[in-house]
């Protein structure tokens, strides 16, 4: 008896020593990453954007942007014209980002050189925004469903505590469409933000890593006012792109109107 | 005590599983760690962005309601066959064109948020000072040594919440196509020198009455009345993209000034829906395409026949895939053969843009133009009209390096099998800086059964370009 009561206990101990760094976490990878969805950022959003890339040889390029963004209900309305460089300017970009991955988004394109507001097949989101490495996916929100998460850890970010969660495409159709196999994320226990982020890209074995150097609190509202995404190869530097935000306003009640081929076509 | 003693060994077993699984997973989670350690360290890098030489452009302290931009270059092509020239005149062979170029625009704010634009272009080839001038006709000379030009000049604004009015030179892009036009008919076209004109700087811009009236953010109606008749840009004799031996009849050109007469109109319906773009187009033009016709003095003209125009445009998303249809029907065209009569044709549009590939466009066009009750007669010169042309257009962008290099294929043909001519342009685009870029490519043209092409097959030719943007 004495033995069956030993080796229960051996059994016991053994299982429960296999399933304490999972149980002991008092909340999931999937909950904490709904809490990042459902965080406030604002139902609409007017800012000055300036993208720097740099290359490896740390050559910058600098593209100015204005930006306006606008909520209806889970989709997002955006228009963004380019004011710098000059072979770039007033060209405009109007997307309705529907959340539901099921949905392809609405995506218009003012090219001045033609004068012509052009269509834009979007079902691909990897592909590089304006060139930077900062790809069309990484610029809207990602949908919850699409995406297996697993707790990892908990880091601290800057002194700030921060869990580590590893996003997987939920099958190889999101893994094409986003351009990532895997994606590991830093979110702020205290303000369910992206802090940081690692994504192994499909293609060409490259690394990216997205860091927000800044955060401002504006309005009572968390916006990472400067990001970072750099892309590496073999643990080297091949491009990096920072993103600042300037002069923002949230929650100024922007006219629907605005959000339409009519403001595209005539610019700012 | 059989019974308990297998117990005791299954438990035994499943301790020792327990253990086994424990040890194998703590291993490959520490090593699984340490990769993944290893990976997030690679934030601990010094900031790069403070780095070095900066590659934009020069910052311009203007007022706030002025924004000027414009660029500088200059353009190169080097023909690499000899084709015929005129009696005692030279070709091109060789160097053809240099080219000092300059591009300037200014925007305008102006009260009640109307605005304004004025932009010019002009350039100078200094090959006809470097080849000798007298070695070139004066069409040639008068064509292409130097241009000053006005392009768009206009006031835009709101006469109220969903009425925009926009007067003055402009250029009103109509349909889904991008290499062939089918409802696209506002703007002539610059083709002195076919192919190699982009589509960019193709649309010449006229001067127009446009009023834009919004039913809602989906639905549209434009008019518009054209007060400048304006047609396309030709080879002039001597060029080698000029067909004949002789020099081309006298062109006539209507002046409608404020009279309604002669006047162009336009109107358009368009729908920007989900997934789908629609419009209806209207249009009461003058052909851009001369044919020739006898005066009453019984000389030889360049007549532009008056055209009766009704079509539409479909654009839908499918994933990837952007897809494209445009029809119009034509009533009026006039032809030399058949001097008494106006034509009828129907002009199909079939297109797919495919964007799956990373950060690459390809865009494959077709259209069928059917002449409706053909005579055979037009297949003879200078007409050489067939009951159907059909033409075909590929065209593939792609950028690398962070959008930093530019790769553009265009390539373009008469017939089911190009076999009435075609021409391939490659070339390659570099942006040294924000400002400055380097263009390199080459073209080359296929004669065919059309007389037209098969006089510029010889106009292979490399170019180069240097531009800087401000």
């Amino acid at each position: 008896m004495k033995r069956q009561i030993f080796s229960l206990t051996l059994f016991g101990l053994v299982f429960a020593a296999f399933l304490i760094p999972y149980q002991a976490q008092a909340i999931t990878a999937r909950e904490i990453m709904e809490k990042v969805d459902a965080r406030d950022d604002g139902d609409d959003m007017i800012a000055d954007q300036e993208m720097i890339l740099i290359d490896k040889q740390g050559y910058k390029r600098i593209r100015k942007m204005k930006s306006f963004s606008k909520d209806k209900g889970r989709d997002t309305l955006r228009l963004i014209f380019f004011l710098a460089p000059a072979d770039v300017k007033r060209t405009g970009f109007l997307t309705f980002d529907y959340y539901s991955g099921d949905e392809d988004d609405d995506q218009w394109l003012y090219l001045p050189e033609l004068k012509k507001i052009k269509r834009i097949a979007s079902s691909d989101k990897s592909s590089a925004f304006m060139g930077s490495d900062f790809s069309y996916s990484d610029m809207t929100k990602r949908v919850i469903d699409e995406w297996k998460y697993k707790l990892l850890k908990e880091v601290e970010v800057r002194g700030k505590k921060c869990w580590l969660i590893e996003a997987i495409p939920a099958n190889k159709t999101i893994e094409d469409r986003y351009g990532y196999t895997k994606s590991v994320v830093f979110v702020r226990q205290d303000i369910y933000m992206v802090v940081r982020a690692v994504h192994w890209v499909k293609d060409g074995k490259k690394i990216k890593y997205f860091d927000m150097k800044k955060l401002e609190q504006i309005d009572g509202i968390w916006l990472g006012a400067e990001l970072d995404m750099k892309t590496t190869k073999n643990k080297k530097t091949l491009h990096r792109t920072v993103l600042k935000f300037k002069n923002v306003q949230f929650n100024k009640k922007i006219d629907k109107d605005l959000f339409s081929t009519r403001q595209l076509e005539k610019g700012l | 005590m059989t019974i308990k003693r297998h117990y005791n060994w299954r438990i035994w077993f499943l301790t020792l599983a327990a253990a086994i699984c424990l040890v194998a997973d703590s291993t490959l989670l520490a090593m699984a760690q340490d990769k993944l350690d290893e990976v997030i360290s690679g934030f601990d890098q010094p900031s790069e962005e403070s780095g070095k030489k900066n590659k934009q452009g020069l910052e311009r302290r203007l007022p706030e309601w002025l924004d000027l931009t414009g660029s500088v270059g200059l353009a190169g092509s080097f023909d690499l066959c000899s084709h015929r020239a005129p009696p005692e005149k030279i070709d091109l062979k060789g160097l053809s064109k240099l080219r000092t170029e300059i591009d300037l625009q200014a925007d305008l704010k102006l009260p009640s948020s109307w605005r304004a634009r004025v932009a010019g272009h002009g350039f100078y080839d200094w090959i006809f000072l470097i080849r000798g001038q007298d070695n070139f006709t004066n069409e040639i000379l008068d064509e292409s040594e130097y241009e000053i030009e006005f392009d768009e000049v206009y006031v835009l604004g709101s006469l109220s919440e969903s009425i925009d009015l926009k007067i003055g030179r402009q250029i009103v892009a109509w349909g889904t196509s991008e290499s062939l036009r089918v409802v696209d008919m506002l703007n002539p076209l610059d083709q002195r020198e076919p192919g190699m004109v982009d589509i960019e700087d193709l649309r010449l811009p006229v001067t127009m009455t446009r009023l834009d009236y919004y039913l809602n953010n989906s639905w549209s109606i434009t008019g518009i009345a054209v007060q400048e008749i304006r047609f396309n840009k030709e080879p002039p004799y001597g060029s080698d993209f000029y067909p004949w031996d002789a020099p081309p009849p006298e062109e006539e050109i209507p002046n409608p000034g404020f009279s309604l007469k002669d006047q162009e109109f336009a109107l358009a319906v368009t729908g920007r829906l989900t997934g789908w773009d629609v419009s209806l187009n209207g249009a009461w033009l003058y052909d851009d395409y001369w044919h020739l016709e006898k005066d009453e003095q019984g000389s030889i003209m360049r007549q532009h026949s008056r055209l009766a125009m009704v079509g539409g445009t479909v654009h839908v998303a499918m994933g990837n895939w952007l897809l494209k249809a445009e029809t119009a029907f034509l009533d009026g065209l006039e032809y030399f053969n058949l001097p008494d009569e106006k034509k009828s044709r129907l002009d199909i549009l079939a297109g797919v843009e495919y964007l799956g590939f990373k950060d690459t466009a390809i865009t494959l066009e077709a259209v069928n133009r059917h002449l409706f009750d053909y005579d055979e007669c037009l297949r003879n010169s200078p007409d050489e009209i067939r009951e159907n042309e059909f033409r075909s257009a590929l065209r593939i962008t792609r950028d690398f390096l962070n959008d930093t290099l530019h790769l553009t294929f265009v390539g373009s043909g008469i017939g089911p099998l190009c076999e009435d001519g075609s021409f391939e342009r490659a070339q390659i685009e570099y942006d040294w800086s924000d400002g400055l870029s380097v263009t390199l490519g080459a073209i080359f043209y296929q004669g065919g059964d059309k007389g037209y092409f098969d006089s510029i097959k010889d106009n292979d030719r490399i170019f180069l370009k240097f531009e800087y943007s401000f």
